[in-house]
C-alpha cells in the first residue's frame, strides 16, 4: 500500500494562516465589543455568538470535522446537542422557580 | 500470571472482568445481608442505626457502579462484539487493557473508604449532606467512583468504534447481531452521560476537601443543581444497566424458541430510542425535591414515552416466542423470568412517573421494590441468563442443565418473595433506609428477609456448578445450542485472534433459525 | 503491513479514520464534562447577577487577551504539525510541536501569575463551609467559580503539553520514514478542543462586566 497518497486532513499553511488571522480578529472584535456601553443581555448573547463562531472555526479548520465520517460528524452533533438540552432544561427549571 | 495482566486479548480482559466484578458482586451481597437480617426485627438490634446508614450506602455503591453498570458490557459485551462482528479484537486493545485497570483502582479507592469506616451518604452523594455534614469518607469514595466512571467511558469508546469500523465484510447494520445494537446504544450512554457524573462528582470532592462552596446554599450554591447534574447520568445510567440486558434476551428468545425475532428492525431502533428518551427523563427524580412545577411536567410526561420503546422489545419477545418451538432450557428459563419482571418493574416505573402518585410512593419501599425488580429481577435476571447462554463458547464445557435449571426456579422464587412484599410496604407508606420500623409491618419484612435468604442460595448454586463443569464438564463443541451469529462459527473457546480463518465466516442473515444447524446437546430431541 | 498500522486494523486510512472516530467520542465525553462547568456557571449567573457585576472587574482582561492569543497561535502551530506528521517532514514536525509546548505552557504561566496574584490580595474561593453563620453568597462564591472552571481547563493544558512532549519526543526518535499521523492528529484534536473550552471562559469569565 502507498500510504503516501493518503487523504491529509491537517489544513494547509495557507488556509491555516487565514484561520488564525479570523480568530484574532474576531477575539478584537470581543474585547472591542466589551468596551462599548450595551444592555448586559446584549453583552452576553455577542460575546457568546462570537466565541460560538470561533468555535466552530477551529472545529471545522484546524479539527477538520466536516472531512471527517458521517458516524464522528453525528456523535460531535449529539455531544453538543444533549449539553444544550441540559442548560436549557435547568436554566427553565431556575426561571420557573423565581429568584433563588 | 503475567500473560494475563498485561494481555490485549479481547477474551482474556473479559474474564479479567468477570473475576472482579463477581467479587463486587459477592461483597455486594454481603452487606445486603447483615441489612435484610437487620429488618428482620422492627428494632435496630444488630446494627447500629449509623452503621446502617454505611451499609445500605455501601451496597448501593458497590452493585450499582462496580456491577450492575459494567458487568454484561464490559464481560459479555468484551467477550462477544469482536466475535459477533467477525472481527479480530476491538478497535483500541490496549485501551481496553487500561480499562481494567482504571477499574480495580476505582474499586481500591472504593474499598479503601470502606475498610477507612465507609460513607454514610447513599448511594446518591446528595449535597450539602455529603459536603458539608456527613462524617464520613465521601472523598475517596467519590474518587472511586469517578474512576470506575471513566473505565466504562473508555469501553463506551472503544464499542463505537469497534462497531462502526471493524465489522466484517458483508456485515451491514440491519445483520447485527440485538446484542450489538443494545451494546451500541448502552455505549453511547456511556460516553455522553458519564462525563457529567465524573464532574459532578469532583465538585463534590472539591467543595468537601477544599472547602469551596459551589452547592452549598450558604454561599449561593444550588443543591437542587447537584440533583439536575447527578440525575442527567444516574437516570440514563439504569438504562446502562437494562439495554445490555435486554440485547441478551434477544439472542436468548431466537435460540430457544427457534424462531426469527418478531420485528428485528423495531427492535433494534428501539434501542436507540431508549438512550435517546433516556437522556431526557431525569428530572423524574425530583418531583418531590423543589423542582419547578412546569420541568415537572415536562419530566413525567417524557417518563411515560420511554414506556413506548419499552413495550416494542417486550412485545417482540412475545412475538418471537408465538409459533416458535420453544425448549425452555436454563437461559430461557431465565429470559422468560426477565420478561415477566421486566414488565412489572417498568409498570410499577410508570407509576412513579406519575407526579401525583409520587408524592405519596417518593422515598418508600415502593421505590426500592421498583428499582430491584428491573435491576435484580431484570438485569441480574439476563446477566445469569447470557453467562449460561455463552458458558459453553467460552469455557468450552457444559454445565448441568438439571442444576442450573433448579437454580433457575429457585432465584425467581427468592426474588419474587423477597421484593414483593416490599412493593406492598412502600404503599402502606414505609419509608426506605431505616434501620428500625413500626411493628405492623414485621411480616411482610420478615418475609422479605426469607426470600433473600433463598435468592442467596440461587447465587450460590451457580458458582458452584459453573465452576464444576471447568473440571467435570463434557467438551461443548462448537455450537451446542444450535444458534446462528457468527461467535457460533469459530471453536469454543475461540483462539487467540477469534477465528482461524477469516475468510471462512459465513456472514448472512443473523436469525436464520428455520436453516440453523442442529444443536448438538443432548437432551435436544425434544426442539 | 506498515511499521504504522497496529492490531487489528491492516491499513493506515482506515485506522486513521478509527482513531479520528474514537478520539471525537472522547472529546464528546469532554464536552459534556465541561458542559457540566458552564451549567454551573449559567446557574449561578442566571440567579445571582450581581456577584458577576461585583467582582467581574477584579479579574485582569487585559492578560487573558494575551492568553487567549497565546492559545489561538497554539492551535496553529498544532495543526501545521498534524499536516507534517502525515507528509512526514520531520524537522517541522519537530519545530512545530516545540513551537505548540513553548506557547502553551507560555498561556500556563501566565495562569500562574494571575492565580498567585489573586491569592496575594485575599481573593480566594475557600470559606468555612461549617459556619453557618457564613457571609453569604460573595467574593469566595465568585472567585470558586472563577478558579474551578479556570482549574480544570489548565490542567486539561497541563495534560496536553505531557501528550505534547512525549510526541515530539517520539518524533525526535523515529526515521522520517515511519513516522504516525494519527497519535499527532488525536493530540491535537484535544489540544484544539482544550482551546475551545477557553474561548468560552474567556468572555464567560473576563468580560462578564463591562472592562475598565
Amino acid at each position: 500500500m502507498n500510504h503516501h497518497h493518503q487523504d491529509i486532513p491537517a489544513p494547509t499553511l495557507g488556509a491555516a494562516s487565514l484561520v488564525l488571522l479570523a480568530l484574532l480578529a474576531l477575539t478584537a472584535a470581543t474585547v472591542g465589543l466589551a468596551l462599548l456601553e450595551l444592555s448586559p443581555a446584549v453583552h452576553v448573547a455577542t460575546a457568546m455568538t462570537i466565541a460560538a463562531l470561533k468555535a466552530a472555526l477551529v472545529a471545522a479548520v484546524f479539527m477538520h470535522l466536516p472531512r471527517e465520517a458521517a458516524a464522528t460528524r453525528l456523535l460531535a452533533l449529539v455531544a453538543a446537542a444533549l449539553l444544550a438540552i441540559l442548560l436549557m432544561m435547568v436554566t427553565v427549571d431556575i426561571r420557573h422557580l423565581g429568584g433563588g | 500470571m503475567k500473560s494475563w495482566l498485561t494481555t490485549t486479548d479481547h477474551k482474556r480482559i473479559a474474564l479479567l472482568y468477570l473475576g472482579t466484578m463477581t467479587l463486587f458482586f459477592t461483597l455486594g451481597g454481603l452487606l445486603a445481608t447483615v441489612l435484610r437480617v437487620e429488618l428482620a426485627t422492627p428494632a435496630s438490634d444488630l446494627v447500629a442505626a449509623d452503621t446502617y446508614n454505611r451499609l445500605f450506602t455501601l451496597h448501593g455503591v458497590i452493585m450499582v457502579f462496580f456491577f450492575l453498570i459494567p458487568s454484561i458490557p464490559t464481560f459479555l459485551g468484551n467477550y462477544l462484539l469482536p466475535l459477533m462482528l467477525g472481527a479480530p479484537d476491538l478497535a483500541f486493545p490496549r485501551l481496553n487493557l487500561a480499562s481494567w485497570y482504571v477499574f480495580v483502582a476505582g474499586g481500591l479507592l472504593t474499598l479503601t473508604a470502606m475498610i477507612a469506616g465507609g460513607l454514610d451518604t447513599g448511594w446518591t452523594f446528595y449535597t450539602p449532606y455529603s459536603t458539608v455534614f456527613s462524617d464520613s469518607h465521601v472523598v475517596l469514595a467519590v474518587l472511586g467512583v469517578f474512576l470506575a466512571g471513566l473505565s466504562s467511558v473508555f469501553t463506551g469508546i472503544n464499542f463505537i468504534v469497534t462497531i462502526h469500523r471493524l465489522r466484517a465484510p458483508g456485515l451491514t447494520w440491519l445483520r447485527l447481531p440485538l446484542f450489538v445494537w443494545s451494546l451500541y446504544a448502552t455505549s453511547l450512554i456511556l460516553v455522553l452521560a458519564t462525563p457529567v457524573l465524573a464532574m459532578t462528582l469532583l465538585l463534590v470532592a472539591i467543595e468537601r476537601g477544599l472547602q469551596i462552596g459551589i452547592f452549598d446554599p450558604a454561599t449561593g450554591g444550588s443543591p437542587l443543581l447537584f440533583q439536575h447534574f447527578f440525575w442527567f447520568y444516574s437516570h440514563p445510567a439504569v438504562y446502562i444497566m437494562i439495554l445490555p440486558g435486554m440485547g441478551v434476551i434477544s439472542e436468548v428468545i431466537p435460540c430457544f424458541s427457534r424462531n426469527r425475532p418478531f420485528g428485528y428492525a423495531f427492535v433494534a431502533a428501539s434501542s436507540l430510542a431508549i438512550a435517546v428518551f433516556g437522556f431526557l427523563v431525569w428530572g423524574h427524580h425530583m418531583f418531590v425535591a423543589g423542582q419547578s412545577y412546569f420541568a415537572s411536567v415536562v419530566f413525567s410526561f417524557l417518563s411515560f414515552a420511554v414506556a413506548v420503546p419499552s413495550g416494542v422489545k417486550v412485545f417482540s419477545w412475545l412475538g418471537t416466542m408465538h409459533r416458535g418451538a420453544i425448549w425452555l432450557t436454563t437461559p430461557m428459563i431465565y429470559a422468560l423470568g426477565f420478561i415477566a419482571l421486566f414488565t412489572v418493574g417498568g409498570g410499577t416505573g410508570l407509576a412513579l412517573a406519575t407526579l401525583a402518585l409520587d408524592v405519596h410512593l417518593h422515598d418508600t419501599y415502593f421505590v426500592v421494590a421498583h428499582f430491584h425488580t428491573i435491576m435484580v429481577g431484570g438485569m441480574l435476571m439476563a446477566y445469569l441468563g447470557g453467562l449460561h447462554f455463552w458458558w459453553p463458547k467460552i469455557s468450552g464445557r457444559l454445565y448441568s442443565e438439571r442444576w442450573g435449571r433448579i437454580a433457575a426456579y429457585i432465584l425467581l422464587v427468592g426474588f419474587l418473595l423477597t421484593f414483593l412484599p416490599q412493593f406492598i410496604l412502600g404503599t402502606q407508606g414505609l419509608p426506605r433506609r431505616t434501620a428500625s420500623y413500626p411493628p405492623e409491618y414485621q411480616f411482610l419484612q420478615g418475609l422479605s428477609s426469607a426470600g433473600a435468604t433463598i435468592l442467596a442460595v440461587g447465587y450460590v448454586l451457580p458458582a458452584i456448578y459453573l465452576l464444576a463443569s471447568l473440571v467435570r464438564g463434557r467438551p461443548a463443541g462448537d455450537n451446542p445450542w444450535g444458534a446462528t451469529g457468527l461467535e457460533w462459527q469459530t471453536t469454543s473457546p475461540p483462539p487467540p485472534h477469534n477465528f482461524l480463518d477469516q475468510g471462512t465466516l459465513v456472514v448472512g442473515d443473523p436469525y436464520d433459525y428455520p436453516n440453523a444447524p442442529q444443536p448438538t446437546i443432548a437432551g435436544a430431541g425434544d426442539v | 503491513m506498515p511499521e504504522a498500522v497496529r492490531e487489528p486494523f491492516t491499513d493506515l486510512a482506515h485506522q486513521r479514520d478509527a482513531v479520528a472516530l474514537g478520539m471525537w467520542a472522547f472529546l464528546g465525553q469532554e464536552v459534556l464534562f465541561f458542559g457540566v462547568l458552564f451549567v454551573l456557571y449559567t446557574s449561578l449567573r442566571v440567579r445571582h447577577p450581581e456577584l458577576f457585576a461585583a467582582f467581574g472587574p477584579l479579574l485582569d482582561w487585559r492578560l487573558a487577551t494575551v492568553m487567549t492569543v497565546a492559545l489561538l497561535l497554539s492551535s496553529f502551530t498544532m495543526a501545521l504539525a498534524v499536516r507534517f506528521a502525515f507528509t512526514r517532514v520531520r524537522g517541522r514536525l519537530v519545530f512545530t510541536l516545540l513551537a505548540t509546548m513553548i506557547l502553551g505552557a507560555a498561556f500556563l504561566t501566565m495562569k500562574g501569575w494571575e492565580y498567585a496574584h489573586h491569592l496575594a490580595r485575599g481573593e480566594t474561593p475557600i470559606v468555612d463551609l461549617a459556619d453557618t453563620l457564613a457571609a453569604g453568597p460573595g467574593m469566595a462564591t465568585f472567585f470558586g467559580l472563577y478558579f474551578v472552571l479556570t482549574g480544570f481547563h489548565a490542567l486539561h493544558v497541563l495534560g496536553g503539553l505531557v501528550a505534547l512532549a512525549w510526541l515530539t519526543l517520539a518524533a525526535w526518535r523515529t526515521p522520517a520514514s515511519d513516522l504516525r499521523g494519527s497519535p499527532v492528529m488525536a493530540v491535537g484534536l484535544y489540544w484544539h478542543f482544550v482551546d475551545i473550552v477557553w474561548l468560552f471562559l474567556f468572555p464567560a469569565l473576563y468580560l462578564a462586566a463591562r472592562p475598565t
